[in-house]
This record gives C-alpha cells, sequence and structure tokens, in this order.
C-alpha cells in the first residue's frame, strides 16, 4: 500500500506533461543548421572529447526538467504522506472516531428507502468500513438523554458496527449538545493523530435552533480537537407529519358523574393541507369517538372529545390520527383515575340553628344545587359537614377535600391531622372569617411559612363608608383555578363585593406559594399553596354573607367547584408522564404487602421500586422509555391497578431540516463538514484522512529544482559556447 | 583574359607591394642576374670578404696586400647577385572552398599566389607555379618571362579543387623535383597531420631551399561564431559530424590553436617563414607587412 495519497488524484494526469522536455529535446534535435566546413578534424576531435560529458550534462538537465513538471502536477495533487506511529497496514495514521447517532424519534420517519434511522446506521457503518486495523471508536447515543454506548475508545470495529446495527430509534427528543460535549470529553483524553467526529442526524431545524447556544458552544470545542463530519440522514425534504401534538382533560378529576372534555391539538407540520382526517378517541382499548377534519398546511387545529366513564377506577386510552411517515406521534395516550364522587367535608366554625345563616349551608347547597332529589349518587361532589366543636378529624382518609369555615382555631390532634391529610395528597380550603383567630392561624397555620397556610393574617379591613366596597382585581388566568373562566365571568367575578377581610401578606418569592387575585386594596383576595402533594387556598373572608355577597354571587358555585377540582389533583397520582420521565405513587395500605410489577408497552415486565417517603409507601418507576401504557399489577394477580401514559415530546415532530448553509455556519473554522444526502463519505473523509499534506514541501522542492535547472542550463548552455 | 588579370591582380595590392623588393634571405643559384645575391663566390665583381687560405685554393685569389700587413695568405671572396627561381605553391583542395564572408581561402590564396608572381616577375625572377590537392595537377616550370605570367594567371584560373589534400606526398615529390634552390612558397590551409607537413617541409630545407608558408584560413576557422545546434558537412569526403556548437566550440578552438602553433613553431624551428593570413584581413597590407621584415632580416 502506498504511503503517499493525494488530494486531487485526477490532477497527476499532468504528470505526462514530464514527456514535453523529452519531446522538445527530440524536436530540437530535428532542427539544426546546415554549415559546410573544412576544419572537420579539429570539430570531430572535439566533439569526441565532450560528447560523453555533454550527454551526462543533457540527461541531467532533462531528468530535471521532466521532474520538475512531476513535481508541479504532484504539488497541485495536495500530496498526503502518513507520519510516523501510523500503521504500515493502512498507509495513514491511525484514526479515533466517534459516532453520534441521533435516535431522536423524529429519526423513524419513513422514507421510501426504509426510515432515516436505517440510511443513517447503514452512512454509520460505511464510515466503520473505512477504519482498519489501528483504529479506534467510541459510540454516543444521541437520544433523550447522551449515552456513551462505547465510551472508552475500541479497537473491535466489529463489535462498534455490531452495536450500531442494534441500535433503535427512542421515543424520545434529541439531546445532541450533550453528545457533542460527551463527544468532547473523550477527543481529550485521545493520544491518536486523527481524530474524526460523525454525527448521524436527520437535521432537524427545531431541534438545532432550541439548543443552537449550546450546540454552537460544543461544536466549537470539538471541532478544535477534531474533523467533524455532519451527515445528514434520509433522503428528501421528509417535512411531511401530523401529530397529535397535545392531549388534556377539562378537569383532572374525572368522575362517572359529569362527562369529561378531552382536547387534543392536532398540527400539521408539512407543506401539504391535510385534508378528510380522522382522529378517534379510544378508551380501554375500545374506538368511543371520532371527529373528521383539515389541517393547512403549517398549522393547527384543536379538537375536543366530550366522554362520560360509566365505571370508576383506572382507565387508559388514546387518540390517534390517520397514519403518515412519522408514525410515533400519530397517537397520544392518556391514564385517568375516574372516581365515582368527589367527597368533601366543611368543617362549620360557626354553626347556626338557622337556615342560611352560617357559612356551612352555602357551601353545602353550592354542592348539591339539585337538592337531594337526585339522590347522592348523581352528585359530581358530595358535601359532609361537620361541626367544628365536635370535629375529630377521624376519618378524613374518606375525604378529597376539606374545608375550614370560618374555623376560630383546631385544637393541637385535630391541626395534626389536617396538616397529614393535605400533606398526602388531599387539599384544604379555608375560609377565614369573623371568628378567625389571626393569632392561631399566624403561629399555627401559617408557622413562619412552614405552615399550612399561604399568607399571614394581619388585621381585618373595612370600608370606610356604607356605599364603599371591596371587590376583586389582578385576577391571575394563569392558576388553574381561574384559567378556565371566560371574561364574562372574570367580569362577574370582579362583581363580587366585599366589605370587610382579612389583611394577609403573601411571600411572592416562595414558589410554593401563589396569589390568584388581589383585593382593589392591593391585599391578597386569593391566596395558595402547596404542601406536601396537596394544596391549600386561602380566602380572606368567611363563606357567609356577614362580609361579602360572595354566597349568593352566580359565580360562588363555579368557583368553588374548580377550588376542590384543582385541590383534587394533588391526591392525583400523576398518571401522563413524558418519555424519560419517571412515574411514581403512593400505595395504599393494602397494597403494602403486595410486591408491585410493571408491564411496559412492549409487554416486559419489570419490577418497579418501593421506598418508605414522609407520605407513606411509595411506588417508583424510571424505565419509561417507550411510549404507550404501562400497566401496574400488584402479587398474582391479573387485575391492573393503575395505568400510567407515557407519551413523547413533540418538539421531534415538526421534522423541517436546518439548511445546510446554517449548519455549515454552526462551527468555527473549516473543521465542520456537512456531508450531504447523497454525498460520497469515502471522498469527503479521504480527502481530510490521509495523512498530513507534503505539498508545501513539495513546492519548496520544485523550487529548488527549478533553481539547480537554472543554473545548470546557465552554466552548461550559452555559457560554454 | 582581361577578366584573369582582373580577377587576380588587384592594382592596390600590386602597387603597394611592387613598391618593396621581395628578397630572398639566402642567396640562390641563379642565371639570371637579380636582386639575389649568388652562393658562388669569387666570380663576382663585388667583394665580399677575406678568408684564410686552405691548400686547394687558387693563388689568385691570394690577396698579396694582407700577407704584406699580416704575413698570413688570405683569399678573396665575391659575390655575384643572381636571378632568384622561385616555386608558388598552391594548395587547390576542398579545403581551400571555404569561405565564411564572400571569397574563399582558395581565391584568397590565388590572389596571393599571383601577386607574389607578379612581384618576382618584376624583379626579373624566375617565377614557377604548381597546383596541388591529393597529387600536383599543375605544373609551370620557372620562367621570367612576362608572357610566363599570364601563364601563371591562366593557370591559376583553370585549377580545380581535388577531394583530399595530401601535402606529404606531394611536397615530397616536389623537393625531388626541383634540382636547383630557390625560393618556395607555399600556400594553404595546412588541414592535414601537421608533422607529417612539416617532415615534408624539412624536405624542402633538406635541399637547400628558402620555404616561406602562407597559412591561409578563414576568420570563423578561428573563431567558430556557431551557437546553435548544426550539421558540419565536410569539403573533403562524406564526413558529416551533428554537433552542439557551444558545446564543441572550447575543444575546436584548442585544437585550433594547438595547430597552428605547432605548425609555426615548427616552421621556426626548421628556419621556414611562417605567414599567417585570414581571409578578411587586406590582403595588401599583410603582404607589405610581411616583405618589410623580411627585408629588416637582410
Amino acid at each position: 500500500m502506498s504511503l503517499i495519497s493525494f488530494s486531487n488524484p485526477s490532477l497527476l494526469y499532468f504528470a505526462l506533461l514530464a514527456a514535453l522536455p523529452v519531446i522538445i529535446h527530440l524536436l530540437f534535435r530535428r532542427r539544426f543548421k546546415v554549415v559546410r566546413w573544412a576544419a572537420m578534424e579539429f570539430l570531430a576531435a572535439s566533439r569526441e572529447k565532450t560528447r560523453k560529458l555533454m550527454r551526462l550534462k543533457h540527461l541531467l538537465l532533462l531528468i530535471l526538467r521532466c521532474l520538475i513538471l512531476v513535481l508541479i502536477a504532484v504539488a497541485l495533487s495536495q500530496p498526503l504522506i502518513k507520519t510516523p506511529g501510523l500503521s504500515l497496514f493502512k498507509g495513514r495514521p491511525s484514526v479515533y472516531a466517534v459516532i453520534i447517532m441521533d435516535t431522536s424519534y423524529s429519526m423513524g420517519y419513513k422514507t421510501l428507502n426504509g426510515t432515516v434511522f436505517e440510511d443513517a446506521k447503514k452512512k454509520a457503518l460505511e464510515a466503520l468500513g473505512l477504519l482498519g486495523q489501528g483504529d479506534s471508536v467510541s459510540l454516543i447515543t444521541a437520544g433523550w438523554k447522551a449515552k456513551a454506548v462505547i465510551n472508552e475508545p475500541s479497537y473491535q470495529i466489529g463489535t462498534a458496527k455490531r452495536e450500531i446495527e442494534r441500535l433503535a430509534v427512542s421515543a424520545s427528543g434529541n439531546d445532541l449538545a450533550g453528545a457533542l460535549q460527551a463527544a468532547a470529553g473523550l477527543l481529550k483524553n485521545s493520544k491518536e493523530n486523527i481524530k474524526e467526529v460523525y454525527i448521524y442526524t436527520d437535521c432537524q431545524s427545531l431541534v438545532f435552533k432550541e439548543k443552537e447556544a449550546e450546540i454552537r458552544r460544543n461544536l466549537a470545542g470539538i471541532s478544535a480537537l477534531a474533523r467533524v463530519y455532519l451527515v445528514q440522514a434520509g433522503s428528501g425534504p421528509a417535512t411531511e407529519n401530523i401529530a397529535v401534538e397535545s392531549l388534556a382533560f377539562s378537569r383532572e378529576a374525572v368522575d362517572t358523574v359529569l362527562p369529561v372534555r378531552i382536547d387534543c391539538k392536532l398540527s400539521n407540520f408539512g407543506n401539504a393541507d391535510a385534508t378528510d382526517l380522522v382522529a378517534g378517541l379510544y378508551i380501554d382499548d375500545k374506538a368511543k369517538d371520532s371527529k373528521r377534519l383539515s389541517i393547512r398546511a403549517k398549522k393547527s387545529e384543536n379538537v375536543s372529545f366530550f366522554f362520560r366513564f360509566s365505571d370508576s377506577g383506572p382507565h387508559q386510552g388514546y387518540v390517534q390520527i390517520s397514519d403518515d411517515p412519522l408514525a410515533i406521534d400519530n397517537r397520544r395516550y392518556f391514564s385517568v383515575n375516574v372516581r365515582d364522587n368527589i367527597r368533601v367535608l366543611v368543617i362549620d366554625g360557626k354553626p347556626s340553628e338557622k337556615p342560611f345563616e352560617n357559612a356551612g349551608d352555602y357551601l353545602v347547597s353550592a354542592f348539591s344545587p339539585f337538592g337531594s332529589a337526585d339522590g347522592p349518587a348523581k352528585q359530581a361532589i358530595i358535601p359532609d359537614t361537620e361541626n367544628l366543636y365536635s370535629f375529630s378529624a377521624q376519618g378524613l382518609g374518606k375525604y378529597d377535600v376539606l374545608i375550614l369555615s370560618n374555623a376560630a382555631s383546631l385544637n393541637g390532634k385535630s391541626l395534626e391531622q389536617v396538616e397529614n391529610f393535605v400533606r398526602k395528597g388531599k387539599g384544604l380550603i379555608v375560609f377565614a372569617g369573623d371568628l378567625a383567630e389571626s393569632r392561631f392561624y399566624n403561629e399555627k397555620l401559617f408557622k413562619e411559612k412552614s405552615g399550612l397556610l399561604p399568607a399571614q393574617l394581619n388585621r381585618i379591613e373595612t370600608v370606610k363608608s356604607a356605599g364603599d366596597r371591596f371587590f376583586l382585581e389582578g385576577i391571575s388566568k394563569d392558576h388553574p383555578v381561574l384559567a378556565g373562566f371566560n371574561e364574562a365571568q372574570i367580569k362577574e367575578l370582579k362583581k363580587i363585593n366585599f366589605t370587610s377581610h382579612w389583611g394577609l401578606t403573601a411571600d411572592a418569592a416562595d414558589p410554593s406559594v401563589s396569589v390568584l387575585a388581589y383585593f382593589n386594596d392591593g391585599k391578597p383576595a386569593i391566596a395558595g399553596k402547596r404542601y406536601g402533594r396537596g394544596e391549600v387556598l386561602l380566602f380572606p373572608c368567611g363563606a357567609d354573607r356577614l362580609w361579602s355577597d360572595l354566597p349568593v354571587r352566580n359565580m360562588f358555585l363555579p368557583l368553588l367547584y374548580e377550588c376542590v377540582y384543582y385541590l383534587c389533583e394533588g391526591s392525583e397520582t400523576k398518571r401522563n408522564l413524558k418519555v424519560g420521565d419517571s412515574l411514581s405513587r403512593l400505595l395504599s395500605f393494602s397494597e403494602f404487602s403486595e410486591s408491585p410489577r410493571i408491564v411496559a408497552p412492549d409487554k416486559k415486565i419489570m419490577a418497579p421500586r418501593t421506598g418508605v417517603i414522609p407520605e407513606g409507601k411509595e411506588l417508583s418507576f424510571d424505565n419509561t422509555g417507550l411510549p404507550g401504557i404501562y400497566e401496574l399489577v400488584f402479587g398474582g394477580s391479573e387485575t391492573v391497578s393503575d395505568f400510567f401514559a407515557v407519551n413523547p415530546e413533540t418538539v421531534e415532530s415538526n421534522t423541517e431540516k436546518a439548511g445546510k448553509d446554517y449548519l455549515a455556519g454552526l462551527a468555527p473554522g473549516d473543521k465542520l463538514t456537512i456531508v450531504g444526502e447523497d454525498s460520497d463519505i469515502r471522498q469527503i473523509v479521504g480527502k481530510f484522512r490521509k495523512g498530513i499534506g507534503i505539498w508545501r514541501n513539495v513546492l519548496v522542492l520544485l523550487l529548488c529544482l527549478m533553481a539547480a535547472e537554472s543554473i545548470l542550463a546557465l552554466f552548461y548552455g550559452k555559457r560554454e559556447a | 583574359m582581361a577578366e584573369t588579370f582582373k580577377k587576380y591582380l588587384d592594382p592596390k595590392t600590386l602597387s603597394r607591394v611592387s613598391a618593396l623588393e621581395l628578397k630572398a634571405r639566402q642567396v640562390v643559384e641563379g642565371i639570371v642576374t637579380g636582386l639575389h645575391k649568388s652562393p658562388y663566390h669569387g666570380i663576382s665583381v663585388e667583394f665580399a670578404e677575406h678568408r684564410e687560405y686552405v691548400p686547394g685554393d687558387e693563388i689568385k685569389h691570394i690577396d698579396w696586400r694582407v700577407y704584406g700587413r699580416s704575413d698570413r695568405f688570405f683569399v678573396k671572396q665575391y659575390e655575384a647577385e643572381t636571378n632568384l627561381r622561385a616555386y608558388i605553391i598552391l594548395d587547390t583542395s576542398e579545403s581551400m572552398l571555404y569561405g565564411s564572408k564572400g571569397s574563399t581561402k582558395l581565391e584568397y590564396a590565388s590572389f596571393l599566389a599571383s601577386a607574389l608572381a607578379f612581384l618576382l616577375l618584376q624583379q626579373r625572377d624566375s617565377v614557377g607555379f604548381i597546383g596541388f590537392d591529393s597529387k600536383i595537377n599543375s605544373y609551370i616550370p620557372p620562367r621570367n618571362s612576362p608572357r610566363h605570367f599570364r601563364l601563371i594567371l591562366k593557370e591559376l584560373e583553370q585549377a580545380s579543387s581535388g577531394p583530399k589534400t595530401n601535402l606529404e606526398e606531394v611536397f615530397h615529390d616536389l623537393a625531388e623535383r626541383i634540382k636547383k634552390r630557390g625560393l618556395v612558397i607555399v600556400i594553404s590551409d595546412f588541414f592535414y597531420d601537421v608533422e607529417k607537413t612539416l617532415l615534408s617541409l624539412q624536405h624542402f630545407r633538406h635541399k637547400k631551399h628558402e620555404v616561406v608558408v602562407f597559412h591561409v584560413l578563414d576568420r570563423s576557422e578561428l573563431t567558430f561564431p556557431f551557437d546553435e545546434m548544426t550539421l558540419f558537412k565536410g569539403f573533403e569526403g562524406n564526413e558529416e559530424i551533428l554537433a552542439e556548437s557551444w558545446s564543441v566550440k572550447k575543444g575546436y578552438l584548442k585544437a585550433m590553436e594547438n595547430f597552428i602553433k605547432r605548425l609555426k613553431t615548427g616552421c621556426m624551428g626548421k628556419r621556414v617563414d611562417y605567414v599567417p593570413l585570414v581571409t578578411d584581413e587586406p590582403l595588401d597590407l599583410k603582404l607589405s607587412k610581411y616583405l618589410a621584415a623580411r627585408t629588416g632580416k637582410r
């Protein structure tokens, strides 16, 4: 194998010009002057003497001239030579190649020639084919979290090939920035002469732009250490894709009483309009509803399904659209725990014999607007009332939300149980009315920001004259409780009249504290706080008519329902996750002794971890790499105790590719080479890898030879004459 | 015939040369009394010198006055002025046909021969002419009549060149043929083996002839003014040499220089007058110079 190779071997044909001096010499010999001459004897003698020397000189000049032309051709061809330490078998220095494979789900895009990822693997194997004995390789996947499949440089190229063949597209997004960082670490430790990084990706524009700064920084880092080849996988534009981008329930606490709205956002990322698209709702593997719609190119449409669950308990389902080249985002899964109803306990701190003299009546009637004619089974929220003074806090576990209405204080045991109740994920609504003892509230419930309450009670604020009123303003629609209200409902909220309220001081800097609305005097009107797994909402007034007309306002009922539904979320296990998220769930007492197992979407059975936390015993599971439904099963039972839905990040659904110029500009200098979809990696890599350029040395030699030729020609030629 | 005169008798040359006397350095035997001194003492009216008497001398030649003064016998010796018998030997070989600028060496040599013949005849000397290449092509015995000059001119005009020079053979032949001592004038480029040439000239000297060599060369033969690839075609034979002129120039000039030097020193060693002539030099000037130098020697 040759030790010298050429970047532009085709230019070596110019070396044929080396024949030129020979031809010129021969032609020159045929062109002569004829002279009649008398003194032939002396001429013959002279020629005899000089013939051999001249022949030698001519030969030397001829060789020099031919060599000059050959060297010009060689210099133009950019010769490369191996350096010491390189393998003689390859005729070039040893190479350390870091292969980065984008395994994000967009790589699963189907083209006419298979998926983009299959093309990437094929191209990566081609690059590995360019490695030989003495070369080493590392393999990194740029999935939801960059992972070094082959960390230490491996000289087993065959093993690396098998690892690449084994790779599969993940359901996650892209962590190219992380993969580049990992590659930089590997490159820094490598002592090889030639370092190369191959990035096989579909070059999704959105992914690059989302983490552009980080990618730029990392690319600059590795391009200082190695030559980087960014290989565009797949062929063609590959942008036609429609995805179920999001799926959400109108409320988290779903019951069997009221239908729930399932909102889906469908996006068309392609360049062509999508018509007659069918979106189907499937629950517990049965088709329940479908919608037909059209989505214009690069636009999104919202689709809503209304569905009432007939059975309580865990349910799973998905919304699916028609098939397209990128299948993974055509279906979006969900899991929901359907209750029969929501149980609310109202602790009335100001009980009264007369109806609607106390807040408790208003609250109970709000939760039972149709009276008792339909029976409790038909109610979504079933309230119970208890007198503060007879409240023992026993049996709190069956309730989802506790309402402290105008309670002056709680005894120590009750307080502890209420704290535990909220910590475990249940909800607490506090109506601090005229009977509330600020000292108790501040010392026992607020506890210098560590207690249940989100704010401190200062003093009762009262309007200065009879005509004055306090009203709500600064209503935060960002908070889930108020997010569902339209403008008319917000206006209605502002019409509520307050004559007095507790002046609250909330710490806005505390991330667990939120203020949902303010009074017109700037004091918080509704404040919330996350406590343990649950949440607390504080109203600085009673739910009776003493300080406001709130209980008789038409917005009282929706506001109360939204608060209850919102607080119920805390008690719900987080069942809808993204790929890679960890799932966790508190185990009920009956589940303590059973051994749990998780059945993944590919039907693999895996064991989750269990552990004790302050709220109880918790089950957790991390291996959520596949999108789909994960089933939780206990013991030898076949009954599924719970479902978890795992969906991919939708950023990968927009498969629009970044431009070549944009990609080329991501790294400084010329160390980043964008290898197009149809480019020949062999040719491109060979151009840079062959060895160390010696064209400058060749040029120096060429100049020396030209100088020598000139001197010799002058010396041998005319001067002699 | 008139053209022949015009061709070889350049009036300018002759006018310059006729002002001088062509005198042989050595006294030659002659019938016609001329300006040349006779080697035969005693028969002339002009006293030459005394010499001591040796037995055999005629008694009548004893100078008794000297005997009276010195008491020793001396005889008187006399010189008699004789006419010169000159032979002009012209090389007509093909190498003499070379001429780089207008006239050839042969033409130049012919001018020289005719001029010398004219002058000698003017001095009432006898002039003979021999033309040769590889052999003697023409031979005109020495005479001193004016008609004889015309004969020589005619022979010069008709002189044809032969392919090869053979100085050695021709000179030995001539040395044997010419019985009486005289002046031998050789005009040639002497492109022949220089040692053999000198040996043959020695033959003339051996026969007591005075020998004058006019070495005629072309300027190009001395300077070799070529600087490109040249095919040199020889005059004598079919010899051809293809050579880069610049590469052989140095060697050629050295060989030529050695040749001239050897011929010149060889001639001097044999008391042969060597007169180099280049065809682009004015003949009259060169000839006058030579004759003036020759006269000075006497």
